[in-house]
């Protein structure tokens, strides 16, 4: 693995919380599992014309989970390299299906009109860049365990397989900015485990050898001749300086149902409950008692009273 | 999170600490006044939780 420059951005990102991050080239860009595994959402522009964003529907090209190697690509007409994926563990499943969770998605199927979300979270983080909650885009989706069955219906399965301290690691190819949140699903899907933990984004600096990765992407890869900008535009809207990303200083996010507040209570199980916990835990399929009764009662909950709604039935329940 | 379970006491019971995010909360409160599992926390969490044994691995659990 390339080693890579100096750690200048540390960062510990709470649930219910969102953070956008310039990355210049050579830069990379890691998110770290503070605690254990679960689903985080990100958004890439170009950092000097946010006009320019990434793609999931074009990276599905490289197939619906991305692996080492595979890039962050720009939308047509645009279809530059942004970014690629230099280092994660295997249990990393990086998405490029599901769509990012909104408050409507939470009203849609739990009848809640107050749920920490992916969309809000991420449209307070890029605010900080002068950016509007109509500018978000499909995510990029670290750390969420899609399936699909043979009809192409899709459901999720869980990150019980990674361990705290996995990481994930992208090289910037151009200046952008990268906002990442702790996803609003993780205390109502499996995805993370029925609970909200804390991540880690860190910023190292470039090193010779990671410019040397960028040179060798564009060696093999060269920029293409058909990838168009505004300049090849015969119609255009506004002048290229007011799509330049700057941050606002003093900004202060306005997250929703932040901080996560925490009840914990005592139960009690029968011995013939209880042995069922710990065969649930013998199997691996629960980490330890609290997570087999918390696991259980919301995943029942959401089996048995979640409202079919055409927004949020790809859960499979 | 540390193993919370206490040794089985007189009446054969297992005390056991969960955490609920207060979105969970909201889920909870609703079967609580739906009433069918139990007037109280204490008695909705351990029959959701073999609601879902059964349904999940069936009448005779794991």
């Amino acid at each position: 693995m390339a080693s890579y420059g100096k750690l200048r951005e540390d960062h510990l990102l709470e649930p219910a919380t969102g953070k956008a991050f310039p990355v210049k080239k050579g830069e990379v860009y890691r998110i770290v599992t503070e605690e254990g595994g679960q689903c985080v959402d990100c958004q890439i522009y170009n950092l000097f014309d946010y006009r320019e964003h990434m793609s999931t529907s074009i990276m599905r090209r490289q197939g619906f989970h991305l692996e080492k190697g595979d890039f962050v690509i720009s939308a047509s007409p645009r279809n530059r390299l942004m970014m690629q994926f230099l280092d994660k563990q295997d249990s990393n499943i990086i998405d490029v299906l599901v769509h990012r969770c909104s408050a409507a998605y939470f009203e849609a199927g739990w009848d809640m009109v107050s749920h920490t979300n992916c969309q809000d979270m991420l449209a307070e983080a890029i605010g900080e860049y002068g950016l509007t909650p109509d500018d978000t885009h499909a995510v990029l989706c670290p750390w969420t365990n899609t399936k699909f069955d043979n009809n192409g219906k899709f459901y999720l399965g869980n990150n019980r397989k990674v361990k705290k301290g996995d990481h994930l690691d992208i090289l910037a190819l151009m200046d952008v900015l990268v906002a990442t949140n702790v996803c609003g699903t993780n205390d109502f899907t499996s995805l993370g485990d029925y609970w909200q933990r804390p991540m880690r984004l860190q910023i190292f600096e470039a090193s010779a050898e990671t410019e040397d990765l960028v040179e060798k992407v564009f060696q093999r890869y060269p920029p293409l001749k058909t990838s168009r900008t505004p300049k090849d535009f015969h119609v255009t809207r506004g002048e290229d300086a007011d799509f330049v990303l700057k941050q606002t200083p003093g900004y202060k996010p306005q997250f929703n149902d932040y901080p996560i507040e925490i009840t914990e209570m005592e139960i009690e199980l029968s011995e013939e409950d209880y042995e069922q916990v710990k065969k649930q835990i013998a199997l691996g399929i629960r980490s330890d008692d609290e997570d087999a009764v918390r696991t259980a009662v919301i995943e029942w909950y959401c089996a048995n009273r979640r409202i079919h709604h055409p927004m949020v039935n790809y859960m499979g329940y | 999170m540390a193993d919370t379970k206490e040794q089985p006491t007189a009446d054969k019971k297992v005390k056991i600490k969960v955490r609920f995010t207060h979105q969970q909360m909201v889920l909870l409160e609703r079967l609580k006044q739906e009433g069918k599992f139990g007037q109280s926390y204490e008695e909705l969490i351990p029959a959701v939780f073999r609601e879902y044994v059964k349904q999940t691995f069936g009448l005779g659990g794991l």
